[in-house]
Parts: structure tokens; sequence; C-alpha cells
């Protein structure tokens, strides 16, 4: 799903599908690192408003809807057996992630683990790495 | 479920991305069906039906079928 992944969830995919994919997800990711620098530095320099700093996170997120968009446009561009290989590794990504974060939350209420702040950013690159793990070893399975 | 496919592609002497390409499949897709590990949807299995002249259930078959038919 994410850029990390990338050679494994392209290698089987139709070429025109796959290059489409690449460049999308390309751009995206370029979008990604200029957007967030620019949030950062505004952030730390300028101590701005508020609603100013509502727009940066905003802004920070959108770059990853170009990314979710490019995955869903790759996904439709599967056959029906590689569609299958793709959903199953979502499902194992979001089961495992989801626990983990689950688990995790009941650790710091209950037993004061410590809390990380801004952890939630770190659940979609988790979901997509983990992703990119299951879609591979999935893959080998029916081979 | 159990198929020919591979029996069926042999007697053409087309390779698997032979037949991927007649089916605008990933060669991915028809290795997994032949070994019987992917099960193809119905719309798929009539387009490799019609792409072998034959009905469905000359190349496809349960597997309690095949079983009773040994």
């Amino acid at each position: 799903m994410g850029a990390a992944s990338d050679i494994c969830e392209t290698a089987t995919a139709p070429r025109a599908v796959a290059r489409r994919y690449r460049r999308e997800m390309i751009l995206a990711s370029l979008a990604y690192v200029g957007i967030i620098f620019i949030s950062v530095y505004v952030a730390r320099h300028f101590a701005p408003p508020r609603w100013v700093a509502i727009l940066l996170a905003l802004g920070s997120a959108a770059p990853v809807l170009m990314m979710l968009r490019a995955y869903g446009r790759f996904f439709g561009g599967l056959d029906e057996f590689q569609r299958r290989v793709q959903s199953d590794a979502l499902v194992i990504a979001a089961g495992i992630v989801g626990f983990a974060a689950l688990t995790y939350g009941f650790l710091e209420t209950f037993a004061d683990f410590p809390v990380f702040e801004g952890a939630l950013i770190w659940v979609l690159p988790a979901i997509m790495f983990v992703h990119g793990v299951a879609a591979f070893f999935i893959r080998r399975r029916y081979q | 479920m159990r198929n020919r496919l591979k029996v069926l592609r042999a007697e053409r002497n087309w390779s698997q991305a032979d037949l991927a390409e007649r089916l605008d499949v990933s060669r991915q897709s028809v290795n997994a069906i032949e070994t019987g590990k992917y099960d193809p949807s119905l719309p798929l299995a009539f387009k490799i039906a019609d792409l072998f002249g034959m009905p469905i259930e000359q190349i496809f078959s349960a597997d309690n079928v095949a079983q009773a038919a040994e």
C-alpha cells in the first residue's frame, strides 16, 4: 500500500497499473515530504494561531489521501486473484495493528505504560508496512 | 476444487503466461488456479470454459466428485 512496500505490491501487477501506481505514489510522497517540511517549519518558528495549526495538520494529511486514492486505483486494476491477496493482507494488517494499538491503549490506561504523544500518526504507516509484509507471505502461500 | 487446466494448457502447448494473456489475468493467477490453491470466480471459470470450448464441469469439479470418479 505504501511506498515502503512498493516492490512487493507491484511485482505481480499488470505493467501499466504498476507504473501508474508508482508514479502516483511518488508524487504523493513528494507532496507529503514537502508539506510536512513546511508545516513543521511554520509550527516551530512562528507559533501560529490555532486555526492555522489546524490547517497545517489537515494539509499534512492531504497527501495521504492521494496515496489512498493511488492504492484504490491500483487495487481496481488487479485481477481477482491479486485482489484476493491484497484483501487478505489488508485484513491481517488491520487486525494486527488494531489489536496492538488496543492492547497498548489498555496498558497505558491500567498499567501506566508510557504515553507516546502523536502515536496515532503511526497507525496508517504501520498498517501499510504490515500489509506489505503480509501480502508477500500470502503470495508465497499461493505459489 | 479440482481442475484440468494444466492438462488442457499443455495440450495446446501454451505456457502459463500465454494462458494468462488469453484470460487477461496474471501468470500468478493461472498458477494458483492450476495448483488448486485458488478457486476462480464463476465469471472467470466461464471465461476459461469458453476459451477451451468445453462445458465448465469438464474442466472444474468439486473435490468429493473427483474422488468419487476415481
